[in-house]
């Protein structure tokens, strides 16, 4: 079959004559014709050069020599010559079959393109699709309209009452009772929030997101952000997963793999991991600080101050190479329906089947917990912590529940907000210490996955001290300053 | 890497904006580097346009546009035609 | 079962053709050692069933990042039946070096012209059969998002079958 396809491209003399000893060596089966084998030996395949090892055995040292000899013979190098002549013969072909007759000057798409990658009005527009993206869509109509949907009237109308009948009715054990369906239960609670509370906060980013990403706009976004970036040691690429970070840190920090460099990938991670909240994590934040507008505007400069300070300084600490950016701007296009709803789709049924039984099992570790005294003991440990950056004792049950879910933890400070026990101050210095502290428990798990365990320990050790840390600064800020929210 | 040029050009980063011309050669830090221009179709005959210098280079190729930082920029030099 | 691999640079549409003939059903995994996914899925044409690899963004073979050299690893070590190397139609002149390049490796290949509509909205026309004989392999016209072109394409991919598999 190979034959019936092989069409040569001539190349000049030297390098066909190069070309025909190297292909009068290959003795083995490459899968492709020995031609393309030795173009790509010429042009120092190294993955080629091994295969090519392997297979010819004694026969490589000659081998080397050509291609050392081809490669001196020119003052260009040899892919720079080749791809010359490829887009040569691809010109010429394209120019026989091809033709063009000009259409009118003004264009919408591409006026609008350029909108978008000056970086003037870019600015602007990238508020507008924050706001409109993710404050009014994710915001109000995900955590606020399907939340309150799905939790009033099928969880607490149907599902809970239910569950808690079934459970009284058969189980015979307080214990196993009040793990299904207790104030904490599996059922109640767990399985509530997540779907409840969680899903449709991240389905909507997930929906909002795919629109962002059919458009074309995230590449005209990351050249404008490209030059900030570099600055924390990441280059344009990484604001996609960046930005997902907000809908989800766990996928987030999975396609981080996406990074070219390993340095780039850390730093991405850490910068997930500490700074950038989720979408659930957000929905609640915004409740807690909904009357206090400075209070939010604050929380908001704390997080992008850390953002980039601790960027910057790992950007310095960090060895490793600078990254590059090159990417490519499509062309603006409408988001097509389909599109949109099979990749929402599929990352949904990604996410349920691998982190919401993540969280799943953080409502069973926290009942073990309880039962075993575990959590009692870490409760009261978290208290010194607590109260060194002036919140109340009892806020440190909050802090050990954000460890395994972000929303508990919210939640559990929006319990002592509406119980009157937190000041405005306060809540500030929480809400920023509570963004900012460890991962959640899928992230965590995820970091170790992608980064190593070694990473993983480094990151979260460092996140634990520097999140309160940062809460002790902003409570001695607000004091000194006299500011009281 | 570099590669000799036939005739003197410029780079890219001393056009301004809506600078025309045909790319003459590359020249690069490392082989990646390279690729990465090759790869994109940056290749010596090509025409480029050269759209947008800040934030990042925006230059189009054919009919499509790609975004570089300042380093890859530098490496590619181009050739401009004499006004009339 | 006999493989069809999907091959072209990022921005081209490939997913989009990818979906259009697996259907809603795909399987996303690692390429063995590597980070990078790859997505497989099933499509029926003429009677038989194939399995359809969608193969990570690749601008050339001689490969970058590990995305690419996933890309080339599966072309090497799937042995697929067919390579569907799809291309921004409005970018002939850049695409068709990586088609050139497939060729030259003699890689058993249909031409892909997707994202037709635009080019069409720049005024700009292709004589396909030309082209097919220059190239001598067959050259499809294709608007993924629509699904204008498949039928024609999953008729070239029968009779290519049908032939060379």
């Amino acid at each position: 079959m190979l034959k019936d396809f092989v069409k040569n491209i001539g190349y000049d003399d030297p390098l066909e004559i190069y070309l025909s000893k190297l292909e009068k060596l290959l003795g083995s089966e490459y899968g492709i014709s020995k031609r393309a084998v030795s173009l790509l030996l010429l042009q120092e395949d190294e993955e080629i050069f091994e295969l090519v090892k392997k297979n010819e055995g004694d026969k490589i040292g000659v081998i080397s020599a050509i291609i050392r000899e081809a490669n001196s013979h020119y003052s260009n190098p040899l892919s720079y010559i080749i791809s010359e002549r490829r887009q040569g013969e691809a010109s010429r072909i394209t120019n026989s079959v091809m033709s063009v007759k000009e259409k009118g000057l003004f264009n919408f798409k591409e006026t609008l393109s350029r909108l978008m990658m000056n970086p003037f009005i870019g600015g602007p527009i990238l508020l507008a699709v924050m706001y409109y993206g993710l404050y009014k869509f994710v915001g109000n109509f995900g955590a606020g309209v399907l939340v309150d949907f799905i939790e009033k009237r099928i969880f607490d109308a149907h599902i809970n009452p239910f569950m808690v009948d079934l459970v009284n009715r058969y189980l015979p054990y307080e214990l196993l009772r009040d793990l299904l369906a207790g104030q904490y239960g599996i059922i109640t609670l767990g399985a509530r929030y997540a779907f409840a509370i969680i899903l449709p906060i991240v389905a909507t980013f997930f929906f909002a997101f795919a629109i962002i990403e059919d458009t074309g706009y995230l590449p005209r976004l990351a050249m404008l952000i490209d030059q900030l970036f570099k600055k924390i040691g990441l280059s344009g690429r990484a604001v996609i997963p960046l930005v997902l970070g907000l809908g989800c840190s766990t996928m987030a920090t999975m396609v981080t793999r996406t990074l070219p460099t390993k340095r780039e990938r850390i730093i991405a991670t850490l910068l997930l991991s500490l700074a950038i909240p989720c979408s659930a994590q957000m929905g609640v934040i915004l409740a807690l600080l909904q009357n206090k507008p400075l209070g939010l505007l604050i929380w908001l400069g704390v997080i992008i101050g850390v953002f980039l300070f601790v960027g910057y300084l790992a950007s310095k600490i960090m060895p490793g190479e600078l990254p590059s950016f090159y990417m490519e701007i499509p062309p603006l296009r409408l988001p097509q329906l389909s599109n949109i709803l099979r990749k929402t789709g599929s990352r949904l049924k990604w996410y349920l089947f691998e982190v919401l039984p993540l969280f799943i099992f953080a409502s069973v570790l926290i009942w073990l917990g309880q039962i075993t005294g575990v959590f009692g003991f870490l409760v009261k440990a978290l208290e010194h912590p607590v109260r060194w950056i002036g919140l109340p004792a009892q806020s440190s049950v909050a802090f050990l529940f954000g460890f395994f879910r972000r929303d508990y933890g919210a939640a559990g400070l929006y319990d002592l907000k509406t119980a009157g026990l937190l000041s405005g101050n306060q809540l500030v210095v929480a809400c920023v210490t509570l963004t900012l502290f460890l991962p959640c428990v899928a992230q965590l798990l995820m970091n170790i996955k992608e980064r190593g365990i070694g990473v993983g320990i480094i990151m979260s050790t460092f996140i634990l001290f520097f999140s309160f840390s940062v809460g002790y600064f902003v409570n001695l800020v607000l004091i000194l300053s006299g500011i009281n929210l | 890497m570099t590669t000799k040029p036939s005739r003197p050009a410029v780079a890219l980063t001393t056009l301004g904006s809506g600078g025309k011309g045909n790319i003459a050669y590359l020249q690069t830090k490392n082989k990646a580097q390279m690729q990465k221009l090759l790869s994109i179709g940056a290749i010596p005959g090509v025409h480029i346009t050269l759209m947008q210098k800040f934030p990042s280079y925006v230059f189009k190729i054919g009919h499509s546009q790609f975004a570089v930082d300042k380093e890859l920029a530098q490496g590619i030099f181009v050739r401009v035609p004499v006004p009339k | 079962m006999r493989k069809i691999a999907i091959v072209g640079s990022p921005n081209v549409g490939k997913s989009v053709i990818f979906n259009n003939l697996t259907g809603t059903y795909a399987d996303v995994s690692n390429y063995p050692g590597t980070t990078v996914e790859v997505y497989r899925g099933k499509c029926k044409i003429g009677g038989e069933e194939f399995e359809v690899i969608d193969t990570p963004g690749m601008y050339s073979l001689l490969p970058i990042s590990e995305e690419e050299k996933v890309g080339r690893s599966i072309l090497l070590a799937e042995s697929p039946c067919v390579i569907l190397h799809v291309v921004d139609a409005k970018n002939l002149a850049r695409m068709l070096m990586m088609t050139l390049q497939l060729l030259e490796a003699g890689m058993p290949v249909i031409l892909v012209l997707n994202i037709f509509d635009e080019a069409e909205g720049l005024g700009i026309d292709i004589d396909l059969d030309k082209l097919a004989k220059e190239l001598n392999i067959p050259a499809v016209k294709t608007v993924g998002t629509t699904g204008a072109g498949m039928d024609i394409l999953r008729g070239k991919i029968e009779e290519h079958v049908k032939r060379f598999c």
